[in-house]
């Protein structure tokens, strides 16, 4: 039996996309509860908030104007206001650059790296491989 | 005496004999035995022998070719005869052989007494080599001065006697008769000389004034000849004994035909050489190198340069190189030294009138390396045209980098767009909730309208294509600023944004019309885009003209960003600011791409949540 989450931030600029994604999260059946942001100032407004729980899993957008999602990484790890605890971050892109490949494998907080659009299959797997261990 | 001496082991091996070791000379000691007691560094060094070798061995082992012969000669040494001279060929470890002179003396004890030999070694083999090139060298002598028809004499004054070389002979074709008398000289000579002959004698003997004459003389064969002799007396106790001298034949007719010949010839040449100059259809300079001086110019230069002949004449040419730098006058230098000439190399020129030129210069040392000869051509025009050549290369080329990287924005973005109607199409399918159904349709309505925005980006950067080989023109800068407010008008009026325009109707601007408008449009929205949800947003539009540019201003009070983040990412595509609200960041990547083909630049200020200036160059020219 799958493990289903408590909650899934995600964040991607699209509109369209992240609609799609969070259609898919609620297919698979993974989260009590998806929030979704089109901006990183947005997200980290709401992540810094008092009392919140923080989401099991967020999954973000690489390539985002204005704050990309490298910006909204830096910011939230180094936010004192954000209680980090398990808390899994997915990268999400539609065609991955050497540069950020690389940038991805040096970046610790980052367990995954998928492809858009995402699937529900895609999702189950992902969510099986870090959190149904 | 003689057991005495035999009793006495050996008196020589007592002495002290370190004085022989630095000796210049290749010096050893022997005893009375013919023993080596000891030997000098350079005669070791010259046979290759060491102490070892020759120390206690008698000079018969060291030394095969020293004959036991000799020993009677080394007797006769011992015994007190004085600088024996022994010549030795000896045959050297490396295979050659040398002759030596060996000197044989007597070696004395401080009592007097004979202890041994010293002796002496001389390699005469150099000697003996140089005697031999001697004499090649005097048989190449005679052989030059038979060619050159040179013959030697010597005339001995107390016997009134004249000795000839062979040569001479030749010259008086006086077959084997090496000697003869004054009075055979005077006729030989002739009448006509006698007198001269006999005045030279008399200044040469009584005053010892040497000469250097020339006779006519008529040879037996009746052939007239001019004969030049060179003689100088020797001095002996005071007196002169001999005179020695030269005596050559100078043709006097072919001599003087053929200077006359030379002559003409290089009349004719140097004729030739000034027609060339003045006429040639390049433009050249003749240089004193000593004086740095301008020794001649052609016409073609004068037209080059602008100047008149007596601008250039014999002035200084420093005086023109001085906008020259270091590095090229030191190439040239260097060519000139090593080559004698120099390649073609690019001289900045500053005429009278203050025009700029290229001059490309190059060299040749001539008449023995005293004169420069140049040869100059205009190049300003060549240069100009190559520089902008690759100007319009450079920038060509990187609107085929924007251009691909465009393209592969936008593919990238519509196969977005297109994966996300496919997936919102299927939803659709799927739904049976009405509110579900009225979402999706909702973003597809979005999805349908970002992608229109995106192909109208599109097709305004094939405008861009098209529009780059219309004219830039002077324009009036506050008909476009409506055209823009009046595109935007919808926009503008649903966040009631207040517009500020600072611009006086008579302000100009040189630009593409089609970009202008487009830049505005795109500016202006940018500042509706971005502005602050809690304040009206504010846009002000002003213009400034300076020497160079006329400045675009467009002031917002919106969001503002942190330039130090973003300000390199800022007009690269796909990464403008949108976010807050929709942009596919294509706005400032265009608007920059059209400021930049007009030559212009854009600068940007701004303060997060203060606002924003966007400035735009456009050159006035």
């Amino acid at each position: 039996m799958q493990k289903k989450l408590k909650s899934i931030l995600l964040l991607d600029d699209n509109l369209a996309t992240n609609f799609i994604h969070k259609k898919f999260l609620q297919k698979a059946n993974c989260a009590e509860q998806i929030i979704d942001f089109r901006s990183g100032i947005n997200a980290l407004k709401y992540l810094t908030q008092q009392g919140i729980r923080q989401p099991d899993m967020i999954m973000v957008d690489i390539n985002m104007p204005i704050m990309s999602a490298w910006e909204f990484l830096e910011l939230y790890e180094n936010s004192r206001q954000i209680t980090k605890t398990d808390t899994t971050i997915v990268l999400l892109s539609t065609s991955l650059s050497p540069a950020d490949k690389e940038k991805a494998d040096n970046t610790p907080v980052i367990k995954e790296v998928l492809l858009k659009p995402l699937s529900v299959e895609s999702i189950q797997q992902t969510i099986d491989k870090h959190f149904n261990k | 005496m003689k057991m005495v001496t035999k009793s006495v082991s050996n008196p020589a091996l007592s002495e002290n004999t370190f004085w022989i070791k630095d000796l210049s000379t290749s010096t050893a000691l022997l005893d009375i035995n013919f023993k080596f007691v000891d030997a000098s560094y350079q005669l070791k060094r010259k046979f290759y022998l060491e102490d070892a070798d020759i120390l206690g061995k008698t000079i018969f082992e060291i030394f095969p070719s020293f004959s036991r012969d000799w020993k009677e000669k080394m007797r006769f040494a011992m015994e007190g005869l004085k600088d024996i001279q022994v010549m030795v060929k000896i045959d050297m470890l490396n295979g050659s052989s040398k002759k030596v002179l060996w000197r044989l003396n007597a070696w004395r004890n401080k009592e007097g007494s004979t202890i041994g030999l010293v002796i002496n070694a001389e390699d005469v083999t150099k000697v003996k080599d140089l005697e031999r090139e001697l004499l090649k060298l005097k048989n190449r002598l005679s052989e030059k001065g038979e060619l050159a028809k040179i013959g030697s004499w010597e005339f001995l004054v107390e016997q009134e006697q004249i000795l000839i070389s062979q040569n001479a002979q030749k010259i008086f074709d006086l077959n084997n008769c090496s000697q003869f008398s004054l009075g055979l000289l005077q006729k030989l000579l002739g009448e006509n000389n006698k007198e001269l002959i006999q005045q030279t004698l008399f200044e040469a003997i009584q005053n010892g004034i040497p000469w250097n004459k020339s006779l006519k003389v008529c040879l037996k064969n009746g052939d007239e000849i001019l004969m030049n002799t060179i003689g100088r007396p020797k001095f002996k106790n005071g007196k002169c004994h001999r005179i020695v001298g030269t005596v050559q034949i100078v043709n006097i007719k072919t001599e003087s035909a053929s200077n006359q010949t030379n002559k003409i010839n290089a009349l004719n040449a140097s004729k030739k050489v000034e027609d060339y100059f003045s006429n040639s259809p390049s433009a050249m300079v003749l240089l004193d190198v000593s004086n740095r001086k301008i020794l001649r110019v052609n016409e073609e230069l004068l037209k080059i340069v602008n100047l008149k002949q007596q601008h250039l004449q014999f002035k200084n040419y420093s005086e023109f190189l001085k906008n020259e730098n270091k590095s090229t006058l030191l190439l040239i230098r260097k060519q000139l030294r090593d080559f004698g000439k120099f390649e073609k190399i690019d001289i900045p020129f500053i005429s009278e009138s203050n025009e700029q030129k290229t001059l490309s210069v190059s060299g040749k040392l001539v008449n023995f390396e005293e004169n420069l000869l140049c040869e100059i051509k205009d190049v300003t025009e060549d240069r100009k045209r190559e520089k902008d050549l690759a100007n319009n290369l450079k920038k060509s080329n990187n609107h085929i980098k924007k251009l691909v990287n465009y393209t592969h924005i936008i593919t990238h973005n519509l196969k977005g767009h297109a994966t996300n109607f496919s997936l919102m199409v299927d939803l659709l399918k799927e739904t049976s909730s009405q509110k579900e159904y009225n979402q999706i349709l909702n973003v597809l309505k979005y999805s349908t309208e970002n992608l229109s925005e995106t192909i109208g980006d599109l097709r305004s950067m094939v405008a861009i294509k098209e529009n780059y080989t219309s004219k830039k023109s002077s324009l009036l800068l506050n008909d476009f600023v409506y055209k823009a407010l009046q595109n935007l008008s919808g926009e503008i009026r649903k966040v009631d944004a207040k517009v500020i325009n600072e611009i006086t109707n008579s302000q100009k601007i040189v630009a593409f019309p089609f970009y202008l408008e487009n830049i505005l449009t795109n500016c202006i929205s940018n500042a509706v885009k971005f502005r602050k949800l809690t304040k009206t947003p504010i846009i002000s539009i002003s213009a400034t003209t300076t020497k160079e540019y006329t400045i675009l201003s467009i002031e917002d009070n919106g969001v503002g960003m942190n330039l130090s983040e973003r300000g390199d990412k800022l007009f690269k595509i796909g990464s403008s600011l949108g976010n807050l609200s929709d942009s596919k960041g294509m706005g400032l990547y265009l608007t920059n791409y059209q400021v930049e083909i007009m030559n212009g630049k854009i600068e940007v200020e701004s303060t997060p949540n203060e606002g924003s200036i966007f400035k735009i160059f456009f050159p006035n020219n």
